[in-house]
């Protein structure tokens, strides 16, 4: 009873409070009219049973510097992953300069030192990747032994059929190096894409590849080469590249069986 | 004498044929995984497994050649020639006639006896290159009276390993979580069966999640997630004696569970001091100790086989990718790069690959990075391909997919070259977790 | 305090009419023993002297007789007064009371009221926030409601809340649940700096373990990023 009573002589300064609280609410904050009832009875049971509570203005602040927070901490984590991005990009150009310096300057020492006969090849160096080889065409301004050729490209190959994937790269790769104008020259790069992509190495597949198909328009390997550049995108992720790819295999080589494959793949 | 021979062999072909119907119809029934072979290598090597031959006057519960056929096709590395084609069944190396098996295109034969032993089975079985006309590889396992099946998976590790070199993980188990959520009550379920779905059998079942069931190494033991007190908490069972032990539990998150190479300590994620970090329980000591720190999360660790390091997921970077870290130096390096989603690491055992679920182009698919070029490639075209689990030899991964708006659990090579689903016959499956070897 | 002494005037009040009517009650009695004790004497007087006095004494007599009755009467009625004046306070005091009474229990029902309406309030408010895939930032929609929810809170210090996680199905479970939880934290912190108690809130995260729509496209997947605000105790 004693309760009762006490609470009974303090409705008329819960009701005072209330009014107060309202005030407070309105000036602070622009809400609806549901948090505001509630608010405000917050505020005025608040006063009410005198605990120490932050004002809403105050509430409204922490609110900010929380928001604020939270953006700092997602920014930093992007720039985190972005500087992680860069290092691990630059640590790969670098690697890859090297990589290509070093190619560049086997290039350039075995060319130096192969007895350089005929003028009509002495723009070799230039022409690598650049001439079109119909491998049947050509075969008679060739001048390196056809004979040298056929056995180096049959030892490369012979590699690949015994799994010595690293020994065949190798073997492909000195065998382009020494017979960059040969008749089998599209051979070797398409194996080499096959074998690169057995190891694994789907950008340096993707790659060989797309210079079959770039430089050997003719090959009888195109279609193969179309499809596999194609799967090795699929396998990077770039799946667009690797439709139009594919693609290109059922328009331009409907009766192939890389065609049928081709056909598989998209999906 | 040949003749006779071939009645025999006749015989025996009507038997094995009355057999293995009646082995199908059992298995429909009591298993609940079911293989089927998506895809398979360009040229898969030709072999025949010829039913082996057994003198007991009872039918055997299992065909072992049966099981042997079937482990070696569903490699994707070997096509395995039909009984109906068989022109004999021969059980040892005097009866085989190479010219029959060369006319047959096969080139590799493997021929076997199953034996009552005393206290179960006994099996003998021989492998035979057609071409060079030689026996390449042979060997006897003994077995108790329920072990047929594993008998059977032991000859094909044995054969798998004479032909690639690679060895055999046929004789594995793997744990897996089942549930259906369509019954009343629904429920989840801790199963463990073997490689190749048969023999499933319940570990837990209950009315809450379960989830992230890890082995120990010496293959006797799963770490497993349970929410069956409504909170998550670290379970450590005992597959033969189903005794359990739970781990002590934060508030917060209590997952993720990954088994030291020596058995010794569990790597797990906590998110008692805040957010999702890794520690590292000593199972002995059960002294506890912080290994990750950042306000970012932290989760799925696994343990490098040398022990020293650590790889996880972590978003530090703003998007998960992999991580590893030194557990000596705590020094932490980023290993993924390609796609704003790599999760779930867990490394073959040679270290060379982490196998990963991967997104590209909004899509979830299994993934593989070679550590030594630095170079990752999609193993799945499939969507929402999760929980990625290496076998014990590296050459398969098997992993959870959809099909047709359910979760069932799918196989790949390492190289994407084989696939394999495993559909389940009721409710869905998911994160498989593959067995280290049997011993 | 100011009770207190209400209730004391109350109570002393009814004391005092209580002794009043004693006390007037006693003097009474009193004067009928004396005036007996006169008669007997003058009695013993009269029967020495004469017989000639009887007259006069018999008159005496009657008028101490009339006196006494009179007293008697006027006793009486003072009784009556007396009790009927007291039994008037009481009366005042019990309804003073009763009242009292009825304007706190209109109080408490009043408190209890509003208890209930917040209750209500809180109850009518969303339980349900949701998040953007692999976001755990509460977007501007949600904050009106964990306001109610904080407000609530921080004013029902018995209230206590789960705040459940989840993610969606995709990518990974362990990952998902590191996700559920971070979610849920944010909003949790979300309330501890609206003031509502560390110790009212539990953080539990099912990650993707319990889809409420099991669903494979968008429109599932954003039903099932969301935190659960769930009341043990309002």
């Amino acid at each position: 009873m004693y309760q009762a009573v006490s609470r009974f002589i303090f409705v008329p300064m819960v009701l005072s409070l209330t009014l107060v609280g309202h005030a407070n609410a309105n000036s602070a904050v622009p809400v609806t009219d549901l948090d505001n009832a509630l608010a405000d009875e917050v505020v005025a049971k608040v006063n009410a049973t005198a605990i120490v509570q932050p004002a809403p203005a105050v509430h409204n602040a922490n609110a900010q510097l929380f928001d604020i927070i939270e953006l700092l901490q997602q920014e930093l984590q992007n720039l985190r992953g972005q500087v992680e991005e860069l290092t691990f990009n630059l640590k790969r150009l670098k690697e890859d300069q090297k990589q290509r310096y070093l190619d560049l300057d086997r290039r350039i020492v075995s060319l130096t030192s192969q007895p350089v006969v005929d003028p009509t090849s002495s723009e070799t160096a230039v022409i690598v990747s650049d001439v079109s080889v119909n491998t049947k065409v050509n075969v008679s301004t060739y001048e390196a032994d056809p004979e040298a050729e056929k056995a180096a490209y049959k030892a490369a190959f012979s590699l690949i059929r015994e799994r010595q994937y690293e020994a065949a790269i190798a073997a492909l790769n000195a065998f382009l190096v020494d017979y960059p104008q040969g008749t089998l020259v599209g051979n070797a790069h398409y194996w080499l894409g096959e074998v690169y992509m057995v190891e694994g190495n789907v950008a340096a597949a993707a790659a060989a590849f797309e210079l079959v198909i770039k430089d050997f328009p003719e090959h009888r390997k195109v279609p193969d080469a179309l499809y596999k550049a194609g799967v090795a995108y699929q396998k990077t992720g770039n799946l667009s590249k690797a439709n139009v790819l594919l693609q290109r295999v059922l328009s331009h080589y409907p009766e192939s069986s890389a065609a049928r494959l081709a056909q598989e793949k998209i999906q | 004498m040949i003749r006779i021979n071939q009645i025999i062999c006749l015989v025996q072909r009507a038997l094995v044929t009355f057999m293995l119907t009646a082995l199908l119809a059992t298995y429909a029934s009591a298993n609940n995984l079911v293989i089927e072979i998506t895809k398979g290598v360009d040229n898969p090597v030709p072999i025949a497994v010829v039913p082996f031959y057994w003198s007991g006057d009872k039918a055997l519960k299992e065909d072992v050649a049966q099981i042997v056929d079937a482990d070696l096709e569903r490699s994707g590395q070997f096509k395995a020639l039909k009984r109906s084609l068989m022109l004999s069944f021969p059980y040892q190396e005097a009866d085989v006639f190479y010219r029959d098996w060369h006319y047959l295109a096969t080139e590799y034969l493997v021929v076997g006896t199953v034996s009552a032993s005393e206290n179960g089975y006994q099996v003998d079985y021989q492998l035979f290159d057609v071409q060079r006309k030689v026996a390449i590889d042979g060997g006897r396992f003994l077995g108790g009276r329920n072990d047929l099946r594993a008998l059977g998976h032991s000859v094909s590790d044995a054969v798998y390993e004479a032909l690639t070199g690679l060895k055999g993980a046929f004789r594995t188990r793997v744990a897996y979580v089942a549930a259906d959520k369509k019954v009343n009550p629904s429920y989840y379920k801790l199963l463990v069966a073997d490689a190749d779905g048969h023999d499933a059998k319940e570990i837990l079942k209950s009315s809450q999640p379960i989830m992230s069931p890890a082995w120990s190494r010496d293959a006797k033991k799963l770490a497993y997630v349970s929410f069956e007190t409504n909170r998550p908490a670290i379970y450590i069972q005992d597959i033969t004696t189903g005794t359990r032990e739970r781990i002590k539990s934060f508030k917060g998150i209590n997952g993720a569970p990954s088994w030291s190479p020596d058995g010794n300590k569990l790597a797990l994620v906590l998110s008692k001091d805040g957010n999702a970090e890794i520690y590292v329980l000593d199972l002995k000591t059960k002294r506890l100790s912080r290994v990750t720190k950042h306000y970012g999360i932290d989760t799925e660790p696994f343990w490098s086989v040398d022990g020293e390091h650590i790889l996880f997921t972590s978003d530090r970077g703003g998007k998960p990718q992999i991580y590893q870290i030194t557990l000596d130096t705590g020094w932490v390096e980023r290993l993924t790069f390609e796609g704003d989603y790599n999760a779930r690491g867990s490394l073959t055992h040679d270290g060379r690959f982490v196998v990963l679920v991967s997104r590209h182009d909004g899509r979830f698919h299994i993934a593989v990075q070679d550590l030594q070029r630095g170079t990752m490639s999609l193993l799945t075209q499939s969507n929402l391909d999760e929980s990625p689990s290496v076998a014990p030899n590296g050459s398969m991964v098997m992993y959870s997919t959809q099909d047709g708006g359910r979760d069932i659990l799918a196989a790949v090579s390492i190289d994407g070259k084989v696939k394999f689903k495993l559909p389940a016959n009721e409710g869905v499956v998911r994160e498989p977790a593959w067995s280290p070897y049997l011993n | 305090m100011q009770v207190g002494n209400l209730n004391k005037v109350i109570a002393s009040s009814v004391l005092v009419v209580f002794l009043a009517a004693c006390s007037s009650t006693g003097e009474t009695t009193d004067a009928t023993s004396s005036t007996q004790a006169a008669q007997a004497a003058q009695a013993a007087q009269a029967a020495a002297d004469a017989a000639a006095l009887a007259e006069s004494q018999a008159l005496e007599e009657a008028q101490a007789q009339a006196q006494a009755e009179a007293e008697a009467e006027a006793e009486a009625e003072a009784e009556a007064e007396a009790q009927a004046a007291a039994e008037a306070t009481e009366q005042a005091a019990q309804e003073a009371a009763q009242q009292a009474a009825d304007e706190a229990a209109a109080v408490a029902q009043e408190l209890a009221h509003q208890q209930q309406q917040a209750q209500d309030a809180a109850q009518a408010l969303a339980h349900v926030i949701y998040f953007d895939f692999d976001q755990s930032t509460i977007k501007a929609e949600f904050r009106t409601a964990l306001n109610g929810h904080a407000a609530y809170l921080s004013q029902n210090p018995s209230a206590k809340i789960v705040l459940e996680g989840h993610a969606d199905e995709r990518g990974t479970r362990e990952y998902n649940i590191a996700l559920g939880e971070r979610r849920g934290n944010a909003v949790s912190r979300y309330l501890v700096v609206q003031g509502v108690s560390v110790d009212a809130i539990e953080v539990v995260s099912f990650g993707e373990e319990r889809p409420v729509n099991s669903g494979h496209d968008s429109a599932s997947w954003a039903e099932n990023r969301r935190v659960e605000i769930r009341y043990i105790n309002y």
